[in-house]
């Protein structure tokens, strides 16, 4: 590769010719070798122009997966074979366009020869791709601009609406989705004009005059506040699945409480990186042509005072929930990097308790499945808690790559775990909001949570723990990569085996995790069943609090796990192991169909004793409720009990305790023992006796 | 038992320009047979764990040819002694062990997988023929409890039939040249006795078992257990701390997968023991090489010779034995009904409808033919055949609802034999392929010979399982003396794939039965039926032979009891087979119904 000489690089200001004129030029593609070459030509833009901005849109489709490898783009040499200067570079926040106003500055000026570009990584589309390019010169029949631009600041966050130019359905007050869809498949297929709405920000007010020097910050296109996610589907079938409904109306998004925005209204919000005084704009194009003289009160805004501070969901309305008495409340909330590899809005939804308890409530969020964030079947397991269901797709709760959505390839991102991060940003807004205690979060997941040790006291997990195994995960090859070629991510470690807990629960033995239930739910076929075993293996090896049930059906891996929640993140937890009541898991076909492992036993939080050398917990089998329902089969068992996730009992590897087992009932010592830290420093007292009349199991560092 | 081996002195015998002599020739004599070992210089493969690819792909030059004589063995008589096999190399490997659940076991629990298995059905396809079959781990024999042969050793086990002194030699046979045979100088002292199976490695055991231990065995077997020298694996689970006598559980596996880890085991403290069919014998015999035309239950012989060695060994209580599984488990039970408690079918795979399956069992029992016959002299594969056993001639698989399934032949074997409670889940042995028609002939043949039967084939079928730590099934101690109940022509029987169940709904308690009478408490859903006391030990009836009968109603606890059904009563003989049929007995909610049988003085 050639480098381009140091003064051709510079920009040039050439002289003003009075308006600022984007325009398209198109792209005659050829291949070319392993790639193709673009040529334009660009004997249209006045000579010696100034060059504000110029993008080369390739109309690559964006399907939903990083591309396999890097689309480069290059300025080519007259012999059209040696690339010149550095590559295009994707233009944020969409990376779905490449910033070529350097070359075309070059190529302007006469600095460098139009040999066109040279393009190697992916088929650009023939009949679309050109170059956008922004420059002094005389705007003929510029589109329609914008009216009635609203602009403010909440929570961090800049927030514009608009009424849209060119919206086909001005009038009515609801849009069908059929009707909304043509539209959009329209756009999509470039059929017809195209209109988008240019962002841009100021430190002074943006005027005909000032707006070349404005920040472009995005390019929004028609219908942007539609919410397809709340669009009524209707179910057709296991290979079909849900489809949305073409007569339903199509609902729109809010940026302030319980407004949902009107049919004609553009939107757009960003987070604020810097505090200041900011002035915006919303310019309208139309096929790349954009209307930036009629700039006026109707599409200028500003100055906002902008402060960087926490962001917050937007309050739109109060529903109930559909099994359980308790309200849901649904909030929009708006994001964008790093909550987001996009610009986006998401749906979570919030329930207070139906019963309140005395002092802070448990969170426990509900995020195992596909569906909206304000889904009504959303059923909390315990009435004390606040529930909190975030935009749902359980394929995606462990992560997505940052290419997902835009013309990155896998190599020029990362595997990122947004949702995890929504939810730590989150945090401090729902316990100020709701009175959440912060030490008592709880999840309902399926193979994420567990993996937050820091955040959550317990987790019921479900569906699959190990994608690779399980036939759901072939979505994830989408958001991770193959797993033979796995993608780069923010764990440094393939998003696979990241995610794979059996094998990473086995290979970090001394890492500390939530008390884990498992249950795996329902579609066992779907998710997988060759996953269980090993998972069961490796918590069992590695001697962790845990629990299951086999069974498809229940969504938490225990009998009954009200015990649970009044354990908090900071307490030890009594891992039971090889329990005489165990069922047999199988090694991936066979076992007990509806068995369950550890799911009869239950142990007392609250009582507990975490001292330097002893550690104590009263231990017990399911007696049942009033009818014996979740009884233990029978009054009595053994298992092996080692303390983990203790504050204060530590042992050292050959440590030597002894224990000591005593019923509650009576108070009689019903067992002794002496045990000997293992090499991870685990104490465990072995076959000890647990009946549903209670037992306190402790254990002394031995004199 | 250690085995006493004894000194032996090899002499060599000098052939030129032939392969090299066999080394290391060894043999000891043990429970009827004599274990041969020698070097095998093919098993290059050391210490480092031998996969059955390496086994299945591999080339090997040499063959031995094993001799036996009453006299020392030399060169010139070499002739005159008898050549017991030519064994291939690598015999010291027990390739007979693969098993797709351990190949399962050792691919679900390690990690080598890149996405492969990301998919519905990850086995699919998977046997001792497939790439993947390869990668299982296959084990050395061990011929002393537990102990795996030292690699490069080759092995050959004589079942003795004569007591008396015999020399063995062993050469080498490489492209088409014998080697002089290293011979034993010392004779091998051998006696006929019972075999016994031998304790094999466990090797790296399961990620998950059921609990207790489960011991892996070998038992070398020739006529009468098997048509030829042959040897077959199998596992035996017991609980812990198992002294008391437990029940057993015999398990029999489906086709494709093994004696090593059966998917399921119902009862916390039985012992469970799993047989292999493999080769492949459809859970019965094979041709016998001796006799053109007979097909000799090897296998079932085989297993109860297992059971008989297992009596000794663990403390099996002999009057508990359920054989659970598919076809298997109804074949034992069809063939030797008086072992066994009841019958557990997970579901009947009936692959010699099968035209796809029909060569595996060809190569047991060659064609389907009126001349190829077993030791009771049926044909055409009928000794497979569950309702041909029964009935002696095939059954409808579909009935319309309203019609009662077509009677037995009138001296059907099934009128006479007394067969332990079936207890299925799925439909019937001889299902109609359609969707959700009829039951199956099997069922209609246990229906119309009036055997007990309780069977669900709803969405696949649920089995109804003896309960995990008590071990009653139903809360009824089941044995192989005890009478029961059987069930016929239920108006509760229901047809289709939403709701098929045959007897589904009924439980029974109170039995009781001396030399006079038989009482038995019958409850289900309100429903007409007829019953047939089945397994009777001690009220024998007699062909002809009068009977006073009656019932009463009597409450059991239950929220919405009905109407109570009056009182019947009446007298009955006992038919051709000396069977005794009450019907349209009825049963209602709420109430348990006693039934009352007494021999008219």
């Amino acid at each position: 590769m050639r480098k381009l000489p140091a003064l051709l690089i510079l920009a040039l200001a050439g002289p003003a010719f009075g308006d600022i004129v984007t325009q398209r030029f198109p792209a005659s593609v050829a291949p070319s070798g392993a790639g193709a070459i673009a040529r334009f030509d660009l004997a249209a833009l006045p000579r010696d122009t100034r060059i504000i901005r110029a993008r080369f849109l390739p109309f690559i489709k964006i399907g939903g997966v990083p591309l396999d490898e890097p689309v480069v783009i290059h300025a080519l040499d007259k012999d059209a074979a040696t690339a010149v200067g550095k590559p295009l570079e994707l233009v944020p926040p969409r990376f779905a366009t490449l910033d070529a106003t350097e070359v075309v500055r070059l190529w302007a000026s006469g600095k460098l020869a139009n040999h066109g570009l040279g393009i190697r990584g992916s088929n650009v589309d023939q009949r679309r791709a050109c170059l956008e390019i922004t420059f002094d010169g005389i705007l003929k029949d510029p589109p329609p601009p914008v009216t009635g631009l609203k602009a403010f600041y909440r929570a961090g966050q800049v927030f514009l609406t608009w009424g849209e130019a060119n919206c086909p359905f001005a009038g009515p007050d609801e849009v069908k989705w059929k009707d909304l869809k043509a539209d959009l498949d329209r756009i999509r297929d470039g059929k017809g004009p195209v209109t988008t709405y240019r962002i841009y920000r100021h430190t002074r007010p943006i005027t005909r005059a000032t707006i070349a020097g404005a920040e472009l910050l995005d390019e929004v296109g028609q219908h942007s506040a539609f919410d397809e996610r709340e669009i009524k589907t209707e179910w057709k079938g296991e290979q079909i699945k849900n489809v949305r409904v073409g007569d339903a109306p199509v609902p729109r998004t809010a940026v302030e409480e319980k407004a949902m925005l009107p049919i004609g209204t553009g939107v757009w919000a960003t987070t604020c990186r810097k505090d200041g005084d900011f002035y915006y704009a919303v310019a309208t194009t139309v096929d790349g042509v954009e209307n930036s003289v009629a700039l006026d009160a109707g599409n200028t805004a500003g100055p906002l005072h902008e402060k960087v501070a926490p962001t917050e969901p937007i309050f739109l309305r109060e529903q109930p929930l559909q099994y359980q008495k308790r309200p849901q409340h649904c909030y929009v909330w708006w994001l964008d990097p790093p909550l987001s590899s996009l610009p986006a809005f998401i749906h979570l939804s919030l329930s207070p308790p139906e019963k309140e308890p005395e002092g802070p409530r448990v969170l426990f969020i509900y995020n195992w499945w596909w569906g909206s964030g304000w889904n009504r079947a959303a059923q909390y397991p315990t009435a004390e808690s606040v529930g909190l269901t975030i935009d749902q797709n359980c394929m995606r709760t462990r992560g997505v790559h940052d290419g997902y959505g835009t013309l990155k390839a896998w190599s020029q991102g990362k595997v990122r775990d947004t949702f995890v991060r929504q939810f730590r940003a989150l945090l401090p807004w729902i316990k100020a909001k709701y009175n959440v205690d912060d030490e008592r979060l709880f999840a309902l997941s399926s193979g994420w949570a567990w993996h937050y040790p820091d955040l959550f006291a317990a987790v019921f997990e479900c569906t699959t723990m190990n994608l690779k195994r399980s036939p759901a995960g072939n979505e994830c090859k989408r958001y991770w990569g193959d797993p033979k070629t796995p993608a780069p991510t923010e764990w440094g470690v393939s998003a696979w085996e990241y995610w794979n807990a059996p094998e990473w629960i086995r290979s970090n033995p001394a890492v500390e995790l939530p008390l884990i239930t498992y249950a795996p739910r329902m579609h066992t076929g779907d998710f997988g069943i060759l996953d269980k075993p090993p998972l069961y293996r490796a918590l069992l090896d590695t001697r962790r609090a845990w629990s299951t049930v086999f069974g498809e059906g229940p969504l938490i891996g225990h009998k009954d796990p009200d015990w649970m929640f009044a354990l908090r993140r900071s307490d030890s937890v009594a891992a039971f192991g090889n329990c005489s009541l165990d069922d047999n898991p199988g090694i991936g076909f066979g076992g007990d169909p509806h068995g369950q492992m550890n799911a009869w036993l239950a142990f007392e939080p609250r009582t507990q004793v975490d001292a330097p050398d002893r550690w104590e917990m009263t231990l017990y089998l399911l007696s049942g409720d009033k009818r014996g329902r979740n009884a233990a089969p029978l009054d009595a068992c053994t298992a092996d009990v080692t303390p983990r996730r203790c504050q204060k009992f530590k042992a050292s590897p050959g440590d030597k305790f002894a224990w000591t087992n005593t019923s509650v009932a009576d108070g009689k010592v019903v067992q002794t023992g002496v045990a000997e830290a293992d090499q991870w420093g685990l104490v465990t007292a072995p076959k000890v006796l647990i009946s549903k009349g209670k037992n306190r199991l402790a254990i002394q560092r031995a004199k | 038992m250690r085995p006493a081996t004894c000194a032996l002195v090899v002499t060599s015998l000098a052939f030129a320009a032939q392969p090299a002599q066999v080394e290391g020739l060894k043999a000891f004599h043990r429970a009827g047979q004599t274990f041969l070992t020698w070097n095998d210089p093919e098993d290059a493969f050391g210490d480092k764990p031998v996969t059955w690819g390496q086994l299945r792909d591999a080339k090997p030059r040499l063959r031995y040819c094993v001799y036996r004589s009453d006299k020392p063995i030399t060169a010139e008589n070499l002739k005159r002694a008898r050549l017991l096999a030519e064994v291939a190399a690598l015999s010291g490997f027990n390739a007979n062990s693969w098993s797709l659940e351990r190949l399962i076991n050792q691919t679900v629990f390690a990690n080598d997988d890149h996405g492969e298995l990301m998919k519905y059905g990850p086995f699919k396809g998977w046997s001792m023929d497939s790439p993947e079959g390869g990668q299982l781990l296959i084990p050395r024999f061990a011929i002393e409890d537990g102990k795996p042969l030292p690699p490069g050793t080759g092995l050959y086990v004589h079942s003795a039939t004569t007591k008396g002194n015999a020399f063995y030699a062993v050469s080498v046979v490489a492209d088409g040249a014998e080697s002089a045979p290293a011979a034993l100088a010392q004779p091998v002292a051998e006696e006929p006795a019972a075999w016994e199976p031998v304790e094999q490695p466990s090797g790296g055991g399961f990620g998950f078992d059921f609990r207790g231990t489960r011991r892996f065995y070998v038992t070398w077997v020739a006529p009468p257990l098997a048509p030829r020298p042959m040897y077959f694996n199998w596992s035996v689970l017991v609980p812990p701390d198992c002294k008391e006598p437990a029940p057993v559980e015999l398990f029999f596996h489906a086709p494709g997968y093994s004696y090593a880890r059966p998917p399921v085991k119902f009862i916390e403290r039985s012992i469970q023991i799993c047989p292999h069919d493999f080769p492949f014998s459809g859970w019965y015999g094979y041709r016998d090489p001796a006799q053109e035309g007979v097909v000799r239950p090897y296998t079932l012989r085989r297993i109860e010779a297992f059971l008989k060695w297992a009596q000794g060994r663990f403390p099996i209580d002999p009057q508990r034995i359920i054989p659970v599984g598919g076809d298997g488990a109804a074949l034992i039970a069809l063939h030797r009904p008086e072992l066994f408690a009841y019958v557990l079918i997970t579901g009947f795979e009936a692959r010699q409808l099968d035209p796809k399956s029909a060569k595996e069992f060809e190569a047991a029992w060659g064609p389907r033919s009126p001349d190829i016959k077993d030791e009771q002299g049926r044909g055409s594969w009928a000794w497979g055949e569950p309702d041909v056993l029964l009935c002696g001639k095939p059954m409808p698989s579909v009935v319309p609802k309203t019609d009662p399934p077509p009677p037995p032949e009138p001296e059907a074997p099934g009128n006479r034999t007394e067969l332990p409670l079936f207890v299925c889940r799925s439909y019937s042995w001889g299902r109609n392929p359609d969707y959700a028609k009829g039951r199956g002939r099997f069922y209609y043949a246990l229906q119309s010979t009036r055997h007990a039967l309780h069977a669900h084939w709803a969405w696949g079928g649920n089995l109804t399982t003896p309960e995990k730590f008590s071990g009653l099934w139903q809360g009824l101690d089941l044995t192989n003396t005890a009478p029961i109940p059987a069930i016929t022509y239920s108006s509760e029987d229901k047809e289709g794939e939403g709701g098929g169940h045959q007897n589904h709904s009924y439980t029974w308690s109170d039995v009781k039965e001396d030399a006079d009478s038989f009482e038995v408490a019958i409850q289900g859903q309100p429903s007409t039926f007829d019953l047939t006391p089945r397994r009777l030990f001690k009220l024998k009836p007699k062909p002809g032979e009068k009977f006073r009968w009656e019932t009463a109603c009597q409450e059991v606890p239950h929220w919405a009891r009905r109407k109570k059904p009056e009182p019947k009563s009446g007298t009955i003989a006992a038919d051709a087979n000396g069977l005794i049929t009450l019907k349209g007995l009825e049963t209602a909610t709420g109430y348990k119904l006693v039934v009352r049988i007494t021999r008219e003085k």
